[in-house]
């Protein structure tokens, strides 16, 4: 292996043994890179290591990336601190960051186990209700604490205003092609909403970044932690993308509330999410528009294939039809 | 955001709203999330004990690849096309002599397999590195996707060279020790050299362990337990060191 490499590994107190003991995977992007890259500021992964260890397991999972990899960096300032914390030590898996000239690397322990990508398809929609409602207080028990530990990640203390969250986003969807008249629905029922109660979510909460190992739900991937505020994000991140991985799963997020079979199950982990948050009913509605607004863009700014942001533009133009009629999004979810 | 999608979710009868492609500045593609990028193909070199300052690319196909080379590597690295290497390139002049797809001709005798190989050794450095690649034959002939990407003539000719051609991975081991290299370092490569998403070390606890990270076909399973590893890969990525 790279001499340089081994040295940072060795700093981050991993003794690497024979060059058979390192798995490259998840190779995407140069490092260094030959170039700046444009758009969104995740885009560059460069790529991942498994270490094995003395008995052929893996033990370590490293990121490695650009060594001025903002995102990187963010996960790894947020996770050496949450996994530090005893309360979490169930929750966020154990991280070490170093960094050379070259390349910016994030040492994590691994978690064997079983994603919850993996789980969820065979689920009966009474244990994934029970699944995702666990994931999600887990997840509350991370943002309490990390708005404890790290305050600058800590909403205001009157929340935040919904319509200034989601307003990048709206101007982005209007510059892309959504039609006016939508956007100027959409920023109405935001305005509407006013304030919320926030936290920092997540950003990325969706069934690969979930872990099942010894009783326990892992989370992983935050890169994007704290950066959105959006109240119920990660909520409705997970119930969308978990509930797609089901069989005949795939729809938007409106339906999929209104659904006979998945609606109950959903409105309920999302009922329950909004108590913990202590969201008003209109302000959920807020947060439902700020949630699909802000996804739609983010995914659309990345550069993503259109087989990933198309869908959650559709589901943006399945709310705008509702909006149109109108229905009141005050009773999508039951507080 | 690695969220993955499948299918439209359309639930509406309405005209989509026909949005603007999005900027997509780093080669983009439909096949799933974090596409390939191609200069991700340089990434091996970190599995290199230095990173090389002179660089060789050889073979009849290599202008593209030299291309390729000082894009990715114009600030650090001299890069040379070498296709009269015996003649033109110094002893001991170079850091890294890759080999491209000069191997892997069925027509190209084990003699001059070795005589290549050995101008190879003679033009690096100490501590310098060959690296030379081989398809792998069991592959190409069990699971090679029966699609268009990889039409039945092209399966049939990696074939071909994985069992007769000079490179094939059971063979290049010893012209690799008898061209005067240390032993070599072998690994899995997948899904191309082209655009190599992994990089697996050719033992049995590295490929049960990358098996046991990815979700794979059923199929895989028996063939890892039985050990035909090199019916799992494409091809194979030789690093040997001097």
């Amino acid at each position: 292996m790279n001499r340089e490499l081994r040295a940072l590994l060795a700093e981050a107190g991993l003794a690497t043994g024979a060059w058979s003991d390192i798995i490259l995977v998840h190779n995407v992007a140069a490092l260094p890179p030959p170039e700046t890259p444009r758009g969104d500021y995740i885009w560059n992964r460069g790529f991942n290591l498994l270490v094995l260890d003395a008995h052929g397991r893996v033990a370590h999972y490293c990121k490695c990336r650009r060594p001025d990899d903002e995102a990187l960096a963010n996960e790894t300032r947020v996770r050496e601190v949450l996994a530090r914390d005893p309360a979490l030590a169930a929750i966020v898996p154990s991280t070490r960051g170093v960094a050379s000239d070259a390349v910016q690397i994030q040492v994590s322990r691994h978690v064997p186990g079983d994603s919850f990508s993996r789980m969820v398809a065979v689920l009966s929609t009474r244990r994934w209700e029970r699944a995702v409602g666990e994931i999600l207080a887990a997840v509350a028990r991370v943002t309490t604490r990390a708005a404890e530990l790290m305050p600058h990640l800590a909403a205001p203390a009157g929340g935040v205003t919904l319509a200034d969250e989601a307003a990048w986003a709206l101007e982005h969807l209007g510059n892309a092609g959504v039609p006016p008249e939508t956007v100027a629905r959409l920023a109405r029922v935001l305005e509407e909403a006013g304030r919320a109660p926030s936290s920092p979510q997540h950003g990325d909460l969706w069934p690969g970044n979930i872990v099942r190992h010894d009783d326990s739900w892992w989370l992983l991937d935050f890169e994007m932690f704290g950066r959105i505020r959006i109240p119920l994000y990660d909520a409705f991140h997970l119930v969308r993308t978990s509930w797609h991985l089901r069989p005949g799963g795939a729809l938007p997020l409106l339906a999929l509330l209104r659904d006979r079979e998945a609606g109950p199950a959903c409105r309920s982990v999302l009922g329950a999410a909004a108590r913990r948050a202590g969201l008003t009913r209109r302000q959920v509605g807020g947060a439902f528009v700020a949630y699909l607004v802000d996804i739609a863009a983010r995914l659309h700014r990345r550069g993503m294939p259109s087989a990933y942001w198309m869908p959650y533009v559709t589901g943006l133009q399945r709310l705008d039809n509702d909006l149109a009629a109108p229905t009141p999004l005050e009773d999508l979810v039951p507080i | 955001m690695s969220s993955v999608p499948r299918g439209s979710g359309a639930g509406t009868a309405r005209v989509p709203w026909p949005l603007a492609a999005p900027a997509a500045p780093l080669g983009t593609s439909d096949a799933g999330d974090d596409p390939t990028r191609p200069d991700a193909a340089g990434n091996w070199l970190w599995l290199v004990t230095t990173q090389p300052r002179t660089l060789l690319v050889l073979g009849p196909a290599a202008d593209g690849l030299v291309e390729f080379a000082r894009r990715r590597f114009a600030a650090t690295t001299t890069v040379m096309p070498a296709a009269y290497l015996a003649r033109t390139i110094p002893d001991a002049s170079a850091d890294c002599v890759i080999v491209a797809n000069a191997l892997e001709s069925p027509a190209l005798d084990f003699a001059s397999a070795l005589w290549l190989l050995r101008h190879c050794r003679r033009v690096l450095r100490p501590g310098g590195v060959c690296c030379a690649a081989a398809p792998n034959p069991l592959w190409y002939g069990l699971l090679a996707p029966r699609d268009a990407e990889l039409a039945a003539g092209r399966r049939l000719a990696r074939l071909a060279r994985g069992v007769w051609g000079a490179a094939r991975p059971g063979v290049l081991p010893q012209l690799l020790r008898r061209a005067g290299f240390a032993a070599a370092r072998r690994y899995y490569v997948e899904p191309s050299l082209d655009a190599p998403r992994a990089f697996v070390p050719a033992t049995g606890a590295a490929v049960r362990a990358y098996e046991r990270q990815s979700s794979r076909s059923r199929l895989r399973a028996p063939l890892v337990a039985l050990g035909l590893h090199a019916a799992l890969f494409p091809d194979t990525l030789f690093l040997a060191d001097v």
